[in-house]
């Protein structure tokens, strides 16, 4: 599955990037769009370093 | 985006995920270079479902089906049924909510264990959760007229009967009265006397004074309060979600006025003159440190009910949680006496 199609688990949390929802334990976590998009791609790279410029460029 | 918007939806970011709440690191700083997600993840499936819908948990955990009936004096009372077999009466105790109690991590292993191998039957009293909450009269009495409306509303002939904390009370006055519709009894954390009769003088001041507490404070959202309630009732190995659920539990089940005549109620029982009346064959599980009831309170019962087994948990908690040691000791010891390998068959007496 490519990254970007794959939904993510973590703790008790899932992620579904293409749907803009994360979860915890099955109820909806109401996050702004802006801190959604930094989860997603911290996730996507989980384990990496990411540089804070690089994020700030692609948010 | 520009730095500062950035570093407020990060620390947005940490909050959503309760970082500070939890003590759980999900996002390391890597100071001056940038960040890197240091929780382990793994990719699952194509759709985001509920716990509860997912395979393999779907047939452990039953739909529960609500539905309502009315009391002799006309109070409207919610009583769910869930899963198939033996039928198990769970008299109502301090505070629920059906629908919220189902998937709540203070109750989900309770109500999941209680289906595994019997129909389990719960309702919420007159004055709380989906029952009528405008009631005029509460007592001890017509707490068991509630639990003797469900039982002929959900048409039960004979039934493993469960009473926790107050609901024990409950469920052994319904047990003197109607010996040949218990085949066993199982009391957790109960007590046969109020804090009235066996409180001292400055712990009844204290109560008095928490009852106070109680009317003013409880729909006003004081962290500090509720939490003082939560850590009674699960102090020993409970997560910050697991007091949250109880902090919210209690908040939407019960407005503050019924809260505090609950609480009066509760402190007003006294029926350890009945015990010697029981008759039916029972069992009695009280935590070792339990700080809401005394274990004292526990090996009165069995010290007193005919024929009692007791079994003293290992714990600090009144409600016991899925992770502890004593949750399976509780499981292993409550389906010897129900004699749980024989499930479907109902229980032989």
């Amino acid at each position: 599955m490519p990254p970007t199609a794959g939904l993510y688990q973590f703790g008790p949390f899932q992620l579904d990037p293409r749907e803009h929802r994360l979860l915890r334990e099955g109820v909806e976590v109401s996050l702004q769009l802006k801190a959604f998009e930094i989860l997603c791609l911290l996730v996507e790279n989980a384990g990496r370093l990411i540089k804070k410029e690089d994020l700030l460029e692609r948010i | 985006m520009e730095e500062n918007n950035f570093n407020k939806n990060v620390s947005l970011l940490r909050k959503a995920l309760g970082e500070s709440a939890t003590g759980q690191t999900y996002i390391e700083t890597v100071p001056r270079v940038g960040y890197r997600f240091v929780a382990a993840v793994s990719e699952i499936g194509s759709r985001l479902v509920a716990p509860a819908e997912e395979s393999g948990s779907a047939a452990s955990t039953p739909r529960q089906k609500i539905q309502f009936c009315v009391t002799g004096d006309g109070v409207r009372l919610a009583y769910s049924s869930a899963g198939s077999g033996y039928p198990l009466v769970k008299a109502a105790n301090w505070l629920n909510y059906l629908d919220y109690e189902w998937d709540s991590p203070i109750w989900k292993h309770w109500l999941r264990e209680l289906t595994k191998n019997n129909r389990l039957i719960r309702y919420d009293e007159r004055g709380n959760g989906l029952s009528q909450w405008d009631v005029k009269e509460m007592s001890l009495d017509l707490w068991v007229q509630d639990l003797e409306t469900v039982v002929e509303a959900a048409g039960l002939d004979r039934f493993v009967l469960l009473g926790m904390s107050q609901g024990g009370a409950v469920a052994i006055t319904y047990a003197i009265r109607h010996p040949e519709r218990v085949s066993h009894l199982v009391l957790v954390g109960a007590f046969s006397r109020g804090l009235t009769a066996r409180g001292t003088e400055q712990q009844m001041a204290g109560r008095r004074a928490l009852q106070t507490l109680v009317r003013l404070d409880w729909g006003r959202n004081n962290p500090d309060f509720k939490s003082m309630f939560t850590k009674f009732y699960i102090p020993q190995n409970s997560t910050p979600e697991q007091h949250q659920w109880f902090n919210d539990l209690q908040r939407i089940s019960a407005s503050p006025e019924n809260a505090a005549r609950i609480m009066t109620l509760i402190d007003e029982i006294s029926i350890r003159h009945l015990l010697p009346l029981v008759s039916v064959p029972t069992i009695v599980f009280h935590g070792d440190r339990d700080r809401v009831l005394p274990a004292e309170e526990g090996r009165i019962l069995a010290a007193e009910i005919p024929g009692a087994r007791f079994v003293p948990l290992n714990t600090g908690n009144h409600i016991l949680l899925a992770e502890e040691p004593a949750w399976r000791v509780f499981l292993e010891e409550l389906g010897a006496f129900l004699g749980w390998q024989n499930n479907q068959a109902g229980p032989a007496v």
